[in-house]
């Protein structure tokens, strides 16, 4: 019993990492589905991309400017993601939003693997090369790390919008985009501005995650798709409830391997999160037809 | 023979003859195979996707569920390549409407995410699975099973030539399928589900049927691709049918146009056909991934019809400049579909394909319910309870024939237009009480959380009968309305129509028991002709099932064509012919509000439930809507419920009102003394009695 419930504390310690990413991911979803209505399928790719750029440049600049370069060219993949197709669909239809979006990840999926090819590389850490015994297992510094960073960025959106004037603006055109437009605030700005973090918070998770496990086109992409749970667990709207949200699905990953012998299978993660996925889908979704109606009175 | 016969037949005689071409080789042999077994799964996601309105992001899954089951079915079990198809595709069926029943209760963005879900999922667990893969990461199966020694002992089915049969053969069938189906009830009820839920419940379309069925098909179809993949390729593994495969079958059916079973064919055979060319050509290697991404995203930006859009152009083009040679084949074809029929509908599919496709879904958001957190269990109850109550007898209205329009069974020399037909040897019963009642409300009370927003009101509908239901804005009118129609469910009271309890029932059966109704925000098809908005209302007529429809058997034949018939009468009954091929969209609003009151009529129900009909309209156009009631009513005998703000109409048509406020029952009774009725007066007018606003309501 003892042993099984060290092994726990000693799965959840190791997924902190993972905690950190899907929270910068979540809060990135939430930011852009808040702005465009548009659930995001290319995140996973706007923060793998940046990982391998990091990859690439560390070797040239070094491990810190190449981490900064690499998270703003991922804030910069964000708003060009917003400006050449998203907005450009909006006018065509929800369901094309979603397929451009589909389509980004495709093409750069496509891409880093043409570029980088889909074996498994290890990119170079960006925190000092420091790891602690944790149990049986070893816990680098650079997971720790990437677990804090996402903590204190998480935190500081957090208090940008519910401080400032800026995340007031964000706030009131994703409610109403047309009303704000009258009071004053460029929607398309907050727009752009709200794929610009999301941009940089997906690259700033890609990049310290693809740094302390490894790069793959396929496998980091879609190290987004917990995020997409969280966000949804959290209400999809709300920044807060991402961040709970990725606490919930990180601490899911790191317990279900623990739970005896069908839980060491490989998949079992995910396949827990997604019956978790499900169940909450089903439980939030609103009825069939009560959501088209006028709500009556 | 006409040329365009023999260009056909010859296209034909080519394709099949395409491996035994003296310049076709191998390779190009495989990537013919493959572009058939794309073609299937890109007309499955045409079915869900373009057709029903489902995003799908994890087909890959399904291809692959259904080329693993083949490897076991194969292995495992000895059953050998064309017996295990129907397993296979029941299998892979049965999953896909597993995933449907998330589709029952998330839409638009959040079922692209369960899909995708779902992919990744499969991607982890279920193709890492030694019991679904096989052992080694791979499965395969031995050519014996498969070959000639087995099933059918003079075909080879590894032999890549032979095999070019089958999948032509497959694809075919796929495509014939999908024919029968587009111009079936079941298709058109895919088409209603995606242009408006509402209005198709209120049809008396299941949803929950019609979502699972279409997840089943399209699930089972792309099993069927898998299976031909498997049977082909001989051994599989499951990066062949990870996720950037589910996006790769997604991209060549946002290119053929999503909607176009035609354009479909086409981006598969172009998707094929890259693939060809990327093999040949070494400089190319690697690329062939982005550029198939790549064509996807450019479709998108810049012609978001694809090449089905593009295709219907051309015909067009072709058309105009030929004389008109494809307007002639379009009536041909129309009138061999269904013979005997009044046959002025016009081609259907060409309607439809000519303009960008993708533009025409809508995904709405999610929207929450008010205060529901009820949970699954009692869902699941309502669920059960929905299927075990047992339907009530169905009610039709009849019909007048159309030369003794107005006449009360004069016949007249030819029919006249409802405009100048005089109503007036329509006499209703002079007591209420000689009425049979149709529709009682007893005691309703609806609440949100701790608001009431109707407490305890009743109302009664009886026979002929126009009956208003009126009141302030917030006054609780759509809520009462919405639980009489099934949407919201009532805290307390009982719905009983004709005569029977409908309280448990949900929207769709009391549609099918013949409540028939409208909506204030029009919810007309938009992407169908009037005539294609007026034949869905025909599917509480229709009683064949869907295997009829996916073989258009003759008794599903005859049913279309007593369908059409049907429409066509209502059509010369409210006056539509001018209009009744022309697309919804753009047609003037009062227009549509009688296309949308003809499509209530189609379903033949004694009892229409109208919702503020005269909304949006100007005075004349309410006067003509006013009197199309009268008439309807005179001719028919059709029973109306209607709510309405219009003060004036309600008073002008009615035989009863009811008057709510503030969710309760302020006054009932004729027009005549509702309007003289102090109290109704001051809610309307808030307490001042005096002036110009009482005026016009005592003038109404």
């Amino acid at each position: 019993m003892l042993s099984f419930l060290s092994d726990v504390v000693v799965n959840i310690v190791l997924t902190t990492p993972l905690v950190g990413a899907y929270t910068m991911f979540a809060l990135g979803i939430v930011f852009i589905y808040r702005a465009s209505k548009v659930l995001n399928l290319a995140h996973g790719a706007m923060a793998m991309f940046p990982a391998y750029l990091f990859f690439a440049l560390a070797g040239a600049v070094g491990a810190y400017p190449a981490a900064v370069l690499a998270v703003l060219a991922g804030g910069a993949l964000g708003v060009i993601v917003e400006r050449v197709v998203v907005r450009r669909l909006r006018s065509v239809s929800p369901t094309a939003q979603v397929v451009g979006t589909v389509a980004v990840l495709g093409l750069l999926i496509a891409l880093a693997a043409r570029v980088w090819g889909t074996t498994p590389l290890s990119a170079p850490s960006v925190f000092p090369e420091v790891s602690y015994r944790v149990g049986d297992a070893q816990l680098q510094l650079g997971s720790i790390g990437l677990f804090v960073v996402s903590l204190l960025v998480a935190g500081g959106f957090i208090a940008l919008f519910r401080f400032t004037d800026l995340g007031l603006a964000m706030r009131a055109s994703a409610d109403n985009r047309t009303a704000s437009s009258l009071m004053g605030i460029d929607p398309d700005r907050t727009t752009v501005l709200a794929w610009l973090f999301a941009g940089l918070l997906a690259a700033l998770g890609g990049v310290l995650l693809g740094a302390s496990t490894n790069l793959h086109p396929f496998i980091l992409s879609l190290q987004v798709l917990p995020a997409f749970v969280a966000a949804l667990l959290g209400g999809l709207e709300n920044v807060k409830g991402a961040v709970y949200g990725s606490f919930v699905v990180g601490l899911a990953v790191g317990i279900v391997p623990t739970l005896g012998h069908w839980g060491e299978r490989v998949g079992a993660p995910q396949l827990a999160l997604a019956v978790l996925a499900f169940v909450i889908m089903s439980l939030r979704g609103a009825k069939v037809v009560a959501g088209d109606v006028r709500s009556g009175l | 023979m006409k040329p365009r016969t023999v260009a056909v037949a010859a296209g034909f005689v080519l394709v099949v003859a395409f491996p035994w071409l003296p310049f076709v080789e191998p390779s190009q042999v495989i990537n013919a195979n493959l572009a058939g077994e794309y073609a299937i799964v890109a007309i499955s996601l045409v079915i869900l996707t373009g057709w029903v309105g489902q995003i799908s992001l994890a087909h890959g899954a399904f291809v692959g569920i259904g080329a693993f089951t083949t490897g076991i079915l194969a292995r495992n079990f000895g059953i050998p390549f064309p017996a295990n198809l129907p397993i296979v595709m029941v299998v892979s069926a049965g999953v896909a409407a597993l995933l449907g029943v998330i589709a029952l209760r998330v839409r638009g963005l959040y079922l692209a995410v369960a899909t995708l879900i779902f992919a990744w999922m499969a991607d982890a667990w279920l193709f890492t699975s030694t019991w679904l893969v096989g052992s080694g990461g791979a499965s395969s199966i031995q050519n014996k099973v498969i070959g000639r020694e087995a099933a059918i002992p003079s075909f080879d089915f590894s032999n890549k030539r032979t095999f070019y049969l089958v999948v032509l053969a497959t694809l075919i069938a796929t495509v014939s399928i999908a024919r029968n189906l587009r111009e079936s009830k079941t298709g058109r009820a895919f088409f209603a589900v995606r242009g408006s839920e509402m209005a198709a419940v209120s049809l008396g379309i299941d949803l929950t049927r019609y979502k699972l069925l279409a997840f089943a098909l399209s699930g089972g179809l792309a099993g069927v691709a898998g299976n031909l993949l498997m049977t082909d390729l001989r051994t599989a593994t499951p990066v062949a049918f990870q996720f950037t495969v589910s996006l790769f079958y997604l991209s060549i059916v946002v290119v053929g146009g999503l909607t176009s079973v035609g354009g479909a064919i086409a981006a598969s055979v172009l998707f094929a056909g890259l693939n060809e060319v990327f093999f040949r050509v070494t400089a190319l290697n690697g690329w062939l991934d982005f550029v198939t991404v790549g064509l996807l995203l450019l479709v998108l930006l810049v012609y978001p019809g694809g090449l089905g859009a593009l295709g219907a152009a051309a015909r067009d083009q072709i058309g105009r400049l030929s004389g008109g040679v494809s307007e002639r084949v379009r009536a041909w074809r129309t009138s061999r579909r269904t013979p005997g029929d009044v046959g002025d509908e016009g081609d259907s599919t060409q309607a439809t394909s000519g303009a960008p496709e993708l533009a025409e879904i809508e995904v709405e958001p999610l929207a929450e319910e008010p205060g529901d957190g009820l949970g699954v269990f009692s869902r699941f109850r309502t669920l059960i309870q929905d299927r075990r109550v047992r339907q009530p007898e169905r009610r039709v209205l009849e019909l007048p024939d159309l030369e003794t329009l107005g006449t009360s069974g004069i016949p007249e020399p030819e029919p006249l237009d409802w405009r100048e037909i005089s109503i007036d040897h329509f006499k209703l019963p002079k007591s209420r009480a000689a009425r049979e009642p149709v529709l009682n409300a007893e005691h309703i009370t609806v609440q949100f959380g701790g608001l009431t927003a109707v407490d305890d009101v009743s109302l009664e509908v009886r026979e002929h009968e126009i009956v208003g239901l009126i009141g302030p804005n917030g006054a609780g009118k759509t809520t009462m309305f919405n639980a009489i129609a099934g949407l919201n469910e009532p805290t307390s009271g009982r719905v009983q129509i004709f005569g029977t309890d409908a309280t448990e029932l949900p929207v769709h059966r009391r549609a099918q028991m013949g409540v028939g109704r409208t909506f204030q925000l029009i919810q007309l098809f938009p992407q169908l002709t009037v005539f294609e908005n007026l034949l869905v209302a025909t599917h509480g007529h229709n009683p064949t099932g869907v295997l009829r429809h996916l073989l258009m058997t003759p008794a599903a034949v005859d049913e279309e064509r007593a369908s059409r018939l049907l429409v066509h009468k209502v059509i010369e009954l409210v006056g539509l012919e001018e209009i009744s091929d022309q697309s919804v969209t753009g047609l003037p609003f009062g227009l549509l509000r009688q296309v949308e009151l003809a499509r209530a009529l189609v379903t033949q129900s004694p009892l229409l439930m109208l919702d503020e009909p005269a909304s949006g309209l100007d005075n004349a156009e309410t006067d003509e809507f006013a009197h199309l009631l009268r008439f309807l009513r005179a001719e028919t005998g059709v029973t109306i419920l209607l709510i309405e703000h219009d003060v004036r109409m309600v008073t002008s048509i009615s035989d009863y009102i009811y008057v709510i406020n503030r969710g309760q029952l302020l006054a009932e009774g004729q027009p005549a003394s509702i309007q003289r009725n102090p109290t109704v007066v001051a809610a309307y007018l808030g307490q001042s009695l005096d002036s110009q606003p009482k005026a016009a309501l005592a003038h109404a």
